[in-house]
């Protein structure tokens, strides 16, 4: 039975263990928020975890929860969601995690349109073993492991999830919190894999990493929220706009005429290529998105997995021990 | 002598009622288009109808698709038919050798006046140099073995068959098709030289031809044009007299040729019809443990999946996704991938979760040599973990005790909520034997209290068993968080204090001791007082069976015992190696069990052990036997 819940009731016994200031804490509010504003049962709501801050959460949420190995969520997710359909499967991951040991159990999670909802809580560092680079790092970033700035090429993880197939991907904000709400219950409704990327600050080792998105003064100057079906414009007074232009990206200002028009955005375009080029775009020579980047709908993956083996069975099942090449002894 | 569990009998078969006569080893080699496969499944399958008790063992080329006619090409299946269970040893007492390549590459093991049988069609210049021979082996002054039979069965064949104008314009089947009929016309050979009544094979051609009337005619002619060649043409010297054994001839019973992936595969189909929960086997392709997956891609349903893993950790981690589920987890592995299923070992220990890990050990390291038999990782099993995560070990002595063995590691896995790990060699995973189906009333059952989803103990209260309830998700207002943590005893809390992880290490320790006592003693046979215990594990079974008994015909006093439970080891370990004067371990590996027995228990023994791909052979075992009995090894 569905009953009326407040966000304290899914809070669990563990006392929450973060440091002050981390973006964490916003985000399992909005978490608590989304599942006691929906009407979902909460037996059938799982969280697993590997290790890392973020991995915590399923520790600080009273639902059903499972915090396993460094890199096994998602594929521990895939085979819980195979016993039990039913479930709606929550994944938590960090990016030193989730670009790390689980990089290929999510790209392939993605291809096979796994039914998980991914939340990859990317803020461009390792916090849990006390701040090195993650492969979300920005070249220049001083970790405890590269004391002179990092200097490899960091990847875009909308982007990837884009490439690798993932039918639902979204990016949002840890301090955006209405946003940030609405992008969670977007994927929770979501029938397959959802990847959520939510940048987060680190206020210990990566302090101010988004800080151009930090307030909410700041954040139309520097933020295109996409919508679908409307015109992908952001600055005040709408001033500015993206469109594409010989498949690349360019800004235009919007002056009623045909070649200033600022693109469309369509969530439910087949192909992910424009979404791909608008995951990538950055601070400070395009704006930032955030919003859902593609929604469509696929055949999930428990769904394929039984089709032909689950069809109901007339007879009551019996073990065939004799093969077709048994022989009565004569 | 008090406490010892004597175990004399066969098992299964009863006792024969005839004397015993010495197994008859039959090898069959060809190149890889020489349908040497089909040829050895289906002289089981007569030779099975008659009464003989059968095991076999394939060896598979390396190379995918290897040359025609080169070393690197043969296949080859060996077959052990006797009135008992009974070894395959080195020693060949007829050689079936469809090609030069073959016999090259098995000459060696024929008995001195062993009956070699060839396909003469194929042994002409070239392939003789593809296999290396300057000469031809099968006559004239370079003649190997005085009982050399050679018969051109690619040309009989084609004349058998010739009715149906092959190669001639409206031919209904090529020249091609017609050729590929010889392994028939062997068949028929051999089925007449051990009087074998040929009706199963004619059966089963008919059923397997039935929607390709050319096929089938072709190969009943084939076949029976061999069977009644080798009677009119007076090809075999003698015919040799072996007969059925009386137990496995009753009326009434059904048999059939079983290997040991295939009896896994039932027993894992059988938990998930006896528990109705869902039975899910993810792996990866890594051989040997692919053979496995190919065959439940191939059967799944009724509760029990399959899922090709794109890594082995993805394939454990998905298995304990299924078992944190409420359903069975299981993986198949092999080699290095092992290793990289330790840490999900580790939490399905931490998490108390039940895992199962088909394991099929092959030799060497890192790529390794998967067509070559090793007892290679009892090491990683035992001991390749961090930290003091225990994992239940188990190793079945044959291919139809690979049912019985998963029957029991599922139900210690689900009783238990623990990681049981079944250690497979190719001698049990791969080789096949005559397998009495047993009836399903005696199958066992997998009813267990903490299935209960309302149970009114917590999540985390363990009952006598030192096992928790196993409530899953989705059941309402028992939410609960697991993980890899380590957490107060009988708690869901998190906890990093020296007396708590205490706690929870003997916890876990004492859950071992208890699944001991579950799996029961080690049964020994032999004399009570007998000088020396031979002491094995895995599939070599059989093979140090027989040493035994050979050297107890030549009046040596030897007990055997055979470990099917590693970790934990039986309660009566320590009695029973104290209860004779020496003790031989004989593995194939470089002594981990020795070693691991030394460590434990003080005994008088020494480590027998072989290490180059290959199964014990008797003899060699027996003289160790021998040796040691007359002090003259240490």
């Amino acid at each position: 039975m569905i009953t009326q819940n407040q966000p304290t009731d899914f809070a669990s016994e563990q006392e929450v263990r973060w440091c002050p200031g981390c973006g964490d804490f916003a985000i399992l509010a909005q978490i608590k928020k989304m599942l006691a504003d929906m009407p979902l049962l909460r037996e059938e709501q799982v969280f697993l975890s590997g290790i890392g801050c973020a991995s915590r959460m399923p520790n600080y949420l009273s639902t059903y929860g499972f915090r396993g190995l460094h890199g096994g969520a998602v594929s521990a997710g895939m085979g819980l969601k195979l016993a039990q359909p039913n479930l709606t499967v929550w994944i938590v991951l960090g990016d030193g995690e989730g670009f790390g040991a689980a990089t290929q159990h999510l790209l392939h999670a993605c291809r096979r349109n796994v039914d998980i909802k991914v939340l990859f809580i990317n803020n461009e560092i390792r916090g849990l073993s006390r701040g090195q680079e993650s492969a979300t790092t920005r070249p220049g970033t001083l970790t405890a492991t590269c004391p002179e700035g990092s200097s490899d090429n960091p990847w875009h993880p909308c982007a990837l999830a884009l490439a690798a197939g993932a039918t639902f991907v979204a990016r949002s904000l840890d301090v955006d919190v209405d946003h940030l709400g609405t992008i969670l219950q977007r994927a929770s409704e979501h029938k397959g894999f959802a990847f959520v990327e939510i940048l987060q600050n680190c206020k210990v080792y990566n302090d101010l990493v988004f800080d151009n998105l930090a307030t909410q003064h700041d954040r139309p100057e520097h933020l295109v929220y996409l919508e679908h079906g409307k015109p992908m414009v952001y600055g005040a007074q709408s001033r500015q706009g993206i469109k594409f232009e010989n498949a690349s990206v360019s800004l235009v200002q919007p002056n009623h005429t045909a070649s200033t028009a600022p693109a469309i955005h369509d969530e439910a375009c087949e192909s992910p290529f424009a979404a791909q080029m608008l995951a990538t775009l950055e601070n400070p020579d395009f704006p930032e998105c955030i919003g859902v980047f593609r929604a469509v709908t696929r055949i999930c993956h428990h769904e394929s997995f039984y089709r032909g083996t689950n069809t109901p069975n007339p007879e009551i099942p019996k073990l065939d021990l004799e093969g077709p090449d048994s022989f009565p002894v004569e | 002598m008090e406490g010892k569990v004597v175990n004399p009998g066969k098992p299964d078969l009863g006792a024969p009622s005839l004397p015993l006569a010495p197994a008859h080893a039959l090898r069959m080699t060809g190149d890889a288009h020489d349908g040497i496969a089909m040829l050895s499944h289906l002289f089981a399958l007569a030779a099975g109808s008659r009464g003989y008790h059968l095991y076999s063992v394939p060896e598979y080329p390396a190379e995918i698709r290897a040359h025609a006619n080169t070393l690197a090409g043969v296949y080859t299946s060996s077959l052990a038919f006797a009135p008992y269970h009974e070894p395959i040893d080195d020693r060949t007492s007829f050689l079936l050798a469809m090609n030069p390549a073959g016999l090259k590459l098995h000459e060696s093991s024929l008995e001195k006046d062993g009956i070699l049988l060839a396909n003469s069609d194929s042994f002409g210049p070239d392939e003789l140099a593809c296999a290396g021979y300057l000469e031809n082996p099968l006559a004239g002054k370079n003649q190997l073995f005085h009982r050399t039979i050679s018969v051109p069965m690619s040309q009989l064949t084609n004349h058998a068959i010739n009715l149906t104008r092959a190669g001639e314009k409206g031919a209904l089947l090529s020249y091609r098709e017609v050729d590929r009929c010889r392994n028939l016309f062997a068949l028929g050979m051999l089925l007449w030289y051990y009087s074998i009544p040929i009706d199963p094979v004619l059966r089963w051609l008919k059923q397997k031809f039935s929607i390709n009337p050319s096929i089938l005619d072709a190969s009943q002619k084939a076949f029976k044009a061999g069977f009644i060649y080798s009677e009119t043409a007076n090809v075999f010297p003698q015919v040799p007299a072996y007969h059925p054994v009386e137990s496995l001839s009753k009326k009434g019973r059904i048999c059939r040729m079983i290997s040991g992936n295939d009896a896994s595969l039932l027993a894992l189909k059988h938990v998930a019809l006896k528990t109705n929960r869902p039975v899910l086997l993810a792996s990866t392709s890594r051989p040997p443990s692919h053979e496995i997956s190919s065959l439940a891609a191939k059967n799944t349903g009724d509760g029990f999946s399959f899922i090709l893993a794109d890594d082995e950790h993805a394939a454990a981690s998905i298995a304990i996704g299924v078992s944190y589920g409420g359903g069975l987890g299981c993986t198949a592995v092999s080699g290095i991938g092992f290793p990289h299923q330790s840490e999900v070992v580790s939490l399905a220990s931490a998490a108390e979760l039940p895992l199962l890990l088909l394991e099929y050990q092959r030799a060497g390291i890192s790529t390794g040599l998967p067509q070559r038999v090793a007892q290679s990782d009892l090491g990683m099993a035992l001991m390749g973990r961090n930290g003091e995560a225990p994992l239940v070990v188990l190793a079945p002595d044959s291919p139809s005790d690979c049912f019985a063995l998963t029957l029991l590691a599922a139900k210690v896995a689900m009783r238990f909520l623990a990681p049981v790990c079944i250690l497979h060699d190719l001698l049990n995973s791969r080789a096949s034997e005559s397998w009495l189906i047993p009836e399903p009333e005696s199958l066992p059952d997998f009813e267990f209290p903490h299935f209960a989803s309302d149970s009114s103990s917590g999540p985390y209260e363990c009952d006598d068993h030192l096992a928790r309830p196993w409530i899953t998700p989705g059941t309402p207002g028992k939410e609960h968080r697991l993980g890899g943590n380590e957490r107060k005893l009988n708690s869901p809390q998190v906890s990093f204090l020296p007396l708590d992880h205490l706690a929870m290490n003997r916890h876990r320790a004492a859950r071992m001791q208890r699944i001991a006592e579950f799996l029961g003693p080690l049964p020994v046979s032999g004399d009570n007082d007998a000088q020396i215990l031979l002491l094995g594990w895995g599939g070599t079974k059989n093979v140090l069976e027989a040493a035994t008994e050979l050297a107890r015909k030549n009046g040596i006093s030897v007990a055997f015992a055979h470990l099917r439970f590693l970790n934990p080891l039986p309660k009566n370990m320590q009695m029973v190696l104290n209860s004779y004067p020496k003790v031989i371990v004989a593995e194939l590996n470089s002594g981990r069990l020795f070693a691991l027995l030394k460590e434990k228990f003080e005994f008088n023994g020494i480590s027998f052990t072989r290490q180059d791909g290959l199964n014990f052979v008797i003899s060699q075992v027996e003289q160790a036997i021998v040796q040691f009995a007359r002090g003259e090894s240490s």
